[in-house]
Formats: C-alpha cells, sequence, structure tokens
C-alpha cells in the first residue's frame, strides 16, 4: 500500500472532498448565518467582539501573505495597521471625508511605506528582517507620538466618525457596522483566494520555498516581494482603518508591539499559508481573552498556555494541512498549456 | 497517521466544546439585555426584583498601571462590604464586579459594550486614564449608566454627558496647586518642566505652561521643556539639557516611575534642585525607589493618609488591616465614588439611573477626600494638602 493509497482514506480527504463537492451549498448556508447573526443575537457586546474578530482575521489575512505565502516573517505590522487608521480617521476629522475615501487613501499611504520599507529588506531574511521591521513599528508608533501638529502627537484623535452610506450611520447598535465589516473581510478573502491562485500567488509561494531556485526559473524576487509588502500594507491599512471607526479613538499606543505580536500570533495558530487558517486564529485569540475574562489576571497565562501548547501539538498550525487535494490549475492556465500541447504536436507533425 | 488523526479530533473537540461554551454564555447575557430593556420602561431597574445591586469597577488590574486597578477595586470592595454589614443597599447586597482593561482604549470599549449588553450593572466606577475614560464614556451615556470616574483629569471628560461623573479635580485646578508649590512655597522662578510622552503627560505641561503665563510675573519663567518616555531607565539626556536651560526647580509631569529615578539622577548632576510633582506620585512605592533621593519632593494632594481627621484615620486602619498597605489618593476616590453612588441610590430609593444621576447632582458627600459636590457637569471643587518628603516618610508642609 502506498502512502497515497491511504491519503486518500485519510479524514482530511475526505471533509475536503465534502467541502468541495458541496461548496455553493456551505457559502450559502454561510452567508445566510452571517446575515442573521445580528438579529439572532440582539447583544452588542457580543457582536462588538464578533467585528473585532472580523478585523484582525483580516490583519491576519495581510500579514499571512507576507508571512504565509512569501515566508517573510514582520513582527511590525502594527505600523502599517496605525498608517491606515491615522490615515482614515485624519481625513475623517480633520478633512471631513466620507469613510470609505478615507479608507482607500489610508490603503495607498501604506502601500507606499510598504514599498520603502520593501526595498532596503529585500537583501534581509529570517531574523535579520523580522528585526527591521520590528524597527519599522516602532518607528511608526514614535512618528505618531512626535509629529504633533498632523497626529495631535499622544493625545491621539478622537471622535472618530461612523462610517456613512448615503446618510445612514453605519454603528454596531444598527448592524450597519457589522455587515461592512462583513462585507470587507469578504472582498479581502475573495482578493486573497485568488491571489493565491494566480501566477503571483505561485511566484510568491515559489519565492518561500527556494529564493535561489525561483530566481532560476526566471521569477522577479525584488518585484514580488516587494508586491507582497505591498498588498500585505493595504490589507492592514484597511482593517485598521474599520478598527479606528470602530474604537472611535487613536493614540500611538494603540498600535504597539503586543498588536503586532498578536496578529502574528493569529497566523501561526491558525495555520501560516492557509486561508482558513486566519479565521479560526482570530476567533480563538480574540474570543479567549472574553470567554475567561472570570480569570482576571490569569486570563493572559492562559492565553500563553494555549499558545504553548498548540506550538508543541500542532506547529503548523491549527489548521495548517497542506490540501491533500491536487493542485487545481486555473483555467486560462489549462487552456495555455492545450494550446502550448498542440502547437507541440502540430511542429511535430 | 491514526495517533494523529486521534490528537486531531481531540483538539476540534476541545475547541468545539469552547466555541458552544461561549456561544451559550453570550446567549445567556443576551437575554439578560433584552429583559432590562423591557423592564426599564416600568421605571425600576432589573435589579430591582432580586438578588444584588452590582457595581461594576473597570481599570488596569494587569500591565503597567495595575496598582490604580487593583487599588480601585480593593477600595470598593472595602465600601460594599461596609455598607453589607449594615443590610447593603435598598434591602439588597452589593456586589463589586471587576472589569480589566488594561488601561486600553479596545479593552475599555469592549467592557462598556459587555456592561451595557449585560444591563445589570447599576453603575461603573472607573477607568483609569483619561483617554480610556473618554473613549468608553460616550457608550455609557448612550445607555443611560452612571459612570464615576475617580481618576480622569482631562477637562471635556465630564463634558461628554449628563451620567458621566468624575470625583477627581480637573487637572487645571491640581497643575495650579503645583505651580503655587513651585513659585510661591519654594520662591524658586526658574521653572524646568519633564513631562512623560502620554496624553496625561502631554495636557498636563502644556496646563502648567499656560499657568506660568498666567501668573504675569516677568522673573517666573519656563526655561525648558523635555519630554520623555515612559518607563525608560535614563533620563540623564533630558535632565542635563533642563540644568544647562538653568532650571531651580523641575515640575515633573509624570508618576511616581517617573519622579524617582529623575530625583536620583538630578541629584547627581545638581544637588540643589528643587522637585514638585503631582497627586499621582504620591504613592508609598515613590519613597521605596528614591530613597534618599525623594527627600525634599514636594506634590499637592487631595487625600493624605497620614492626615488627623478621624474618619480618614478609620478608614486609613481598615484599610491597611485588610490589604495590608496604606489607601493611596485615587484609591481613596475610588472609595468615596462608591459611597456616593451608594447613597444617592439609597436617597434615591431605586437603582434607577435617571433618578439616582438626579440625586448625584443634588447631595452632598462628606468622604475621606473631602466634602464631595458634583457640578452641573458632573465635576468636583476639592481643597489640596501640600505634602513633602521629610526623613523617609510624608509629611504635611507649613
Amino acid at each position: 500500500m502506498t502512502n497515497t493509497r491511504m491519503e486518500k482514506h485519510s479524514f482530511l480527504y475526505q471533509f475536503e472532498i465534502f467541502i468541495s463537492k458541496n461548496q455553493k451549498l456551505l457559502l450559502i448556508l454561510l452567508a445566510a448565518f452571517l446575515c442573521l447573526l445580528p438579529k439572532g443575537v440582539n447583544n452588542q457586546y457580543f457582536l462588538t467582539v464578533i467585528v473585532k474578530m472580523a478585523i484582525y482575521a483580516m490583519f491576519g489575512l495581510g500579514l499571512n501573505i507576507l508571512t504565509g505565502y512569501t515566508g517573510l516573517v514582520s513582527l511590525g505590522h502594527a505600523g502599517f495597521v496605525a498608517i491606515g487608521a491615522y490615515t482614515a480617521s485624519l481625513c475623517a476629522v480633520r478633512l471631513g471625508l466620507n469613510f470609505f475615501p478615507s479608507m482607500l487613501l489610508g490603503m495607498v499611504v501604506a502601500g507606499l511605506v510598504g514599498i520603502l520599507l520593501g526595498l532596503p529588506t529585500l537583501r534581509l531574511t529570517g531574523t535579520y528582517l523580522s528585526i527591521v521591521t520590528l524597527g519599522f513599528g516602532e518607528i511608526i508608533k514614535m512618528i505618531a507620538m512626535n509629529w504633533s501638529p498632523v497626529t495631535n502627537g499622544t493625545l491621539g484623535v478622537k471622535n472618530i466618525p461612523k462610517p456613512a452610506v448615503f446618510g445612514m450611520k453605519l454603528t454596531i447598535a444598527n448592524y450597519g457596522l457589522y455587515y461592512l465589516v462583513i462585507i470587507i473581510l469578504a472582498v479581502c478573502t475573495v482578493f486573497c483566494l485568488v491571489l493565491v491562485k494566480s501566477k503571483t500567488g505561485r511566484a510568491l509561494q515559489a519565492i518561500k520555498g527556494d529564493e535561489l531556485a525561483s530566481v532560476m526559473m526566471g521569477i522577479n524576487v525584488t518585484y514580488y516581494k516587494i508586491l507582497a509588502f505591498v498588498l500585505s500594507a493595504c490589507i492592514c491599512a484597511a482593517a485598521g482603518a474599520l478598527y479606528a471607526t470602530l474604537i472611535g479613538y487613536v493614540d500611538p499606543n494603540t498600535f504597539n508591539f503586543d498588536v503586532s505580536t498578536l496578529i502574528l500570533s493569529i497566523v501561526i495558530l491558525g495555520g501560516m499559508g492557509t486561508i482558513r487558517g486566519m479565521f479560526l486564529g482570530a476567533a480563538i485569540l480574540i474570543a479567549l481573552p472574553e470567554v475567561s475574562r472570570f480569570l482576571m489576571v490569569y486570563r493572559f497565562v492562559l492565553y500563553g498556555v494555549i499558545l504553548v501548547v498548540m506550538m508543541r501539538f500542532r506547529p503548523q498550525g491549527i489548521l495548517g494541512w497542506k490540501s491533500q487535494l491536487p493542485y487545481k490549475l486555473s483555467r486560462q492556465v489549462m487552456e495555455r498549456l492545450k494550446t502550448a500541447e498542440t502547437e507541440e504536436a502540430g511542429d511535430n507533425g | 497517521m491514526k495517533k494523529g488523526f486521534i490528537r486531531y479530533s481531540l483538539a476540534m473537540m476541545a475547541l468545539a466544546g469552547l466555541l458552544s461554551g461561549c456561544a451559550q454564555g453570550n446567549g445567556q447575557s443576551s437575554e439578560g439585555a433584552n429583559n432590562t430593556s423591557g423592564a426599564k420602561t416600568e421605571g425600576t431597574s432589573a435589579a430591582g426584583g432580586e438578588g444584588t445591586v452590582k457595581i461594576a469597577v473597570a481599570g488596569p488590574m494587569t500591565g503597567d498601571n495595575s496598582e490604580y486597578g487593583i487599588g480601585f477595586t480593593n477600595a470598593a470592595k472595602l465600601m460594599a462590604d461596609q455598607w453589607n454589614a449594615q443590610g447593603g443597599v435598598l434591602g439588597k447586597q452589593i456586589e463589586i464586579v471587576p472589569y480589566d482593561d488594561k488601561n486600553t482604549s479596545e479593552e475599555a470599549t469592549t467592557i462598556a459594550q459587555k456592561i451595557v449588553s449585560d444591563g445589570d450593572i447599576s453603575g461603573i466606577i472607573g477607568h483609569f486614564s483619561s483617554g480610556v475614560c473618554m473613549t468608553a464614556a460616550p457608550i455609557y451615556q448612550e445607555n443611560k449608566i452612571i459612570e464615576i470616574s475617580p481618576s480622569a483629569s482631562h477637562p471635556d471628560y465630564s463634558k461628554i454627558g449628563n451620567y458621566i461623573f468624575r470625583n477627581n479635580t480637573v487637572i487645571s485646578k491640581e497643575g495650579a496647586a503645583s505651580v503655587d508649590i513651585a513659585v510661591h512655597d519654594l520662591k524658586k522662578k526658574n521653572i524646568g518642566i519633564i513631562s512623560i510622552m502620554t496624553d496625561w503627560g502631554t495636557n498636563t505641561s502644556g496646563i502648567i505652561k499656560d499657568l506660568i503665563t498666567g501668573l504675569n510675573d516677568p522673573n517666573v519663567k519656563v526655561v525648558a521643556h523635555e519630554e520623555v518616555m515612559e518607563g525608560s531607565d535614563d533620563y540623564t539626556p533630558a535632565i542635563t539639557k533642563l540644568n544647562e536651560a538653568g532650571a531651580d526647580v523641575v515640575i515633573c509631569c509624570g508618576m511616581y516611575n517617573l519622579v524617582a529615578p529623575v530625583a536620583k539622577q538630578y541629584k547627581n548632576i545638581n544637588p540643589d534642585i528643587s522637585i514638585v510633582g503631582f497627586s499621582n506620585a504620591y504613592s508609598q512605592q515613590l519613597i521605596q525607589l528614591g530613597g534618599q533621593a525623594v527627600e525634599g519632593v514636594c506634590f499637592p494632594v487631595i487625600f493624605f493618609s497620614e492626615s488627623d481627621d478621624a474618619d480618614v484615620k478609620a478608614y486609613v486602619d481598615e484599610y491597611k488591616k485588610v490589604y495590608g498597605n496604606s489607601p493611596s489618593a485615587l484609591t481613596s476616590q475610588a472609595y468615596d465614588s462608591v459611597g456616593i453612588l451608594l447613597t444617592a441610590m439609597k436617597e434615591a430609593g431605586t437603582t434607577d439611573s435617571e433618578k439616582v444621576r438626579d440625586k448625584l447632582n443634588e447631595i452632598t458627600y462628606k468622604g475621606v477626600t473631602g466634602n464631595i459636590k458634583f457640578n452641573e457637569q458632573g465635576d468636583v471643587d476639592k481643597q489640596f494638602n501640600k505634602v513633602t518628603i521629610k526623613d523617609g516618610k510624608f509629611v504635611k508642609m507649613n
């Protein structure tokens, strides 16, 4: 009995087959569940926690592009979150812009900074890169703290308006903010799924696998690494803008090193290089401190214990299994492959 | 393979259990919320039926400022125990429910939402720093729950709404007292300011500068202002600059963990320097950390635990007996905050927020931190004691 045949009978294989067969039905069920959830629970606190989970899942998705798929570990993603949150909230508060253009501006600024950070770090890998990103996170925090005329320094930005659609304010109480966050999360997820399946995604994964080999295969490593930085920064900035409007107040200490490590923990706990993992990671790491609130001072000890136990028994992350199904090439690629094959056959004949 | 599968399924089961447990808990609390919203229209809160009157204490129970949050909880419990011993309030026992906000806005928002959703909390004592208070306060205001902060000092905090109170003086009052010590008691002219880079530090140092300009005394001036990161160990660069600028008194806008090292390091450079702090430096820790160097450091405090007042003595003795250390100023303000809230409930005869709020605006409460009378804004005005350190002890200044 070969190894592959054994795999076919595994629980995981059956599970994945089940998922891919019933994909549409499951998606509809999920969408219906998410739509009805706020009416079902009708509890502001519960919804706030759900919205927080969704926002942290977006942070996870953002960092995952960089860490999970390209293999560049960043310890300073709170910096990108801060850029998104600050840009969006300053635009909204000072210029009176609507939430959506503010968020886009935040993404653009974060993307530009992503290029700036990407360029000097190209020659670095592993720990050295992590140290540089760690410094980056701190630099952003210091800028927010000291550039008082713009960021209002340590006093932070107060009274950040809630997003409005056609004059209707979206808050937690009228479920608007919840739906907005879920929709943006869905867009992000679809984007990530498409990205992973695309040529770019394959290039990123190749760089993670072996940078030298990727160069030999003709992949422009410089370009793809910077692209990964930019995309990662943009997603985190978008989530940061949502975060700012949810909390209603940002100050430099909102985006400290703890946030960076929390985002990285979500990615690692959920399963690096998977998209499903980000949701579970965020759900666990956000829900846990809430559920264990009664433990008071011990609740973050429990948090640490769970992380340690997970790392001992599932170092690849809870949902970090490699897909057992054969890799699906996109239709476009298949067509090109076919034409190439027929052309070759034609040449021979 | 098999082993891996078992391990995997176990993990999933544990997870499922965790999630369903969480969902259940929330389901229950949402029911609670529905009940109260129904009951509110009838004028009495849901807590009116049976059980206990719940008062939340929200503050940093873990992290850098945990001393304050734990102090708030201790003080609140002490006050609640005293009331409970006499039969509680409105015939019910009082329960103190602590919440840890880690002094972050994010946690504070979540806690505020939780308190609002649970619907069985009759009032909140807390949130520690002004910034955090101002994030949570709009949520309480919107849902008509009384919040009394024992520590918020930013002028804008109590303006958020009519359910938002503070049992602390506005920072400009305290700043005036500090400036008064520096200029009139110590008779110094060249003032240096060293402040921590937090919302409180920036705000306070700005106010101090305005106050000194407002004195209209051409001889008194701010010679230098240095901002430092809270929690760094070496403040020598800032100190050197202040010293070169010719400061003969330094106003330290920071807590004891700033004042103690600054005093130590400054006295190495200039042994004659005078140091003036704020009431949040008033902590036994200051003497422990600073030792000889903090001798002669002065600051204004509202609450002085060595006071001769009989009520204060009884309270300090009781607190020491239960918790083993003397209460700080902010802790005592938390103690009084619970006291005034319970008194208002007793006089209003209900825990209904609106009526209790009206009562809070009316009554004058005699507490260990002086007479408390809220003005229309929800602020209090109190007398400051001037305190200095002599022979390793806090003593009143003459």
